[in-house]
């Protein structure tokens, strides 16, 4: 169990963690150290991004993925693709394991075979 | 109805991500205003939309950190979606400042200023829309998108 003294180092430490955070980039203070003309030039970017069309069209195809369940996911479809393509191949070679019982060619073909 | 609520999500996400983008990753209430206003030129956004579009700057907001410790947990490995990008990538103080100002952004005010149907209903001469209660307005809302998607069905 964390005393108080454990508790003021950790908040210490986080607190420094976060002012080098912030020192170590001039990019997160953007805005003091911007000038007049990059801000304009900022404004102008983001305005053209706003007036170009085709937000609909752009919706699907900037996704990206992201998380790692996505791309297992991914990976789990492929196998259920192939694991369904394997079952189809074996159903249509005739009465294999994944035959019907009720199947009425499978009597023709395994004759010696009880239902 | 469902197919159109999703199809206002993703028509937002595009919208937050076409900022982000633009913007450097950096956000910025006056600039996000700005583009919200130049947005509306061409394409007007749901009352829903804008309310969402707050969670949705987060998202890629938070997308770009993740994509950050992925390269501190993994740094040999990159990417396909960081080989193909041509901006340069923002950086990690930086989208956390980013996150922080978004966080502190007042959204009911930035709402007033970017929602047109808003804008609308503050035009009302007897001034009666301004006093109203927050759920008395919330109300209007809805009955003034449900007479807009009449109106676009007829």
């Amino acid at each position: 169990m964390a005393t108080n003294v454990d508790l003021i180092l950790n908040l210490r430490s986080a607190r420094e963690w976060n002012s080098r955070l912030e020192e170590a980039d001039g990019a997160a203070d953007w805005k003091s150290s911007a000038g007049a003309e990059e801000r304009s030039l900022r404004m102008e970017r983001i305005l053209i991004a706003a007036r170009t069309v085709g937000i609909n069209a752009q919706a699907s195809s900037s996704r990206t993925t992201i998380s790692p369940l996505r791309e297992d996911l991914a990976l789990q479809e492929a196998l259920i693709a192939r694991a369904v393509q394997f079952l189809a191949a074996q159903t249509s070679l005739g009465c294999g394991s994944g035959t019907r019982l009720e199947d009425p060619d499978c009597k023709y073909k395994n004759p010696g075979r009880k239902y | 109805m469902a197919s159109a609520g999703s199809e206002g999500r993703l028509r937002v996400r595009a919208a937050a991500d076409r900022y982000l983008q633009a913007a450097g990753f950096l956000f910025d209430r006056a600039e996000l205003a700005a583009y919200l206003a130049a947005l509306q030129e061409e394409i007007e956004l749901t009352n829903a939309e804008i309310t969402a579009l707050k969670g949705f700057l987060s998202q890629v907001l938070l997308e770009q950190v993740a994509t950050h410790a992925r390269k501190l947990a993994m740094p040999g490995r990159t990417s396909n979606a960081a080989k193909t990008e041509s901006a340069p990538a923002p950086t990690l103080p930086a989208l956390i400042a980013s996150l922080r100002v978004l966080g502190l952004t007042d959204w009911d005010e930035l709402f007033v200023e970017a929602s047109l149907c808003e804008q609308a209903l503050t035009r009302d001469p007897a001034d009666a829309f301004h006093k109203m209660e927050k759920a008395a307005k919330s109300d209007y809302r809805v009955a003034v998108a449900e007479l807009a998607k009449k109106v676009r069905r007829e």
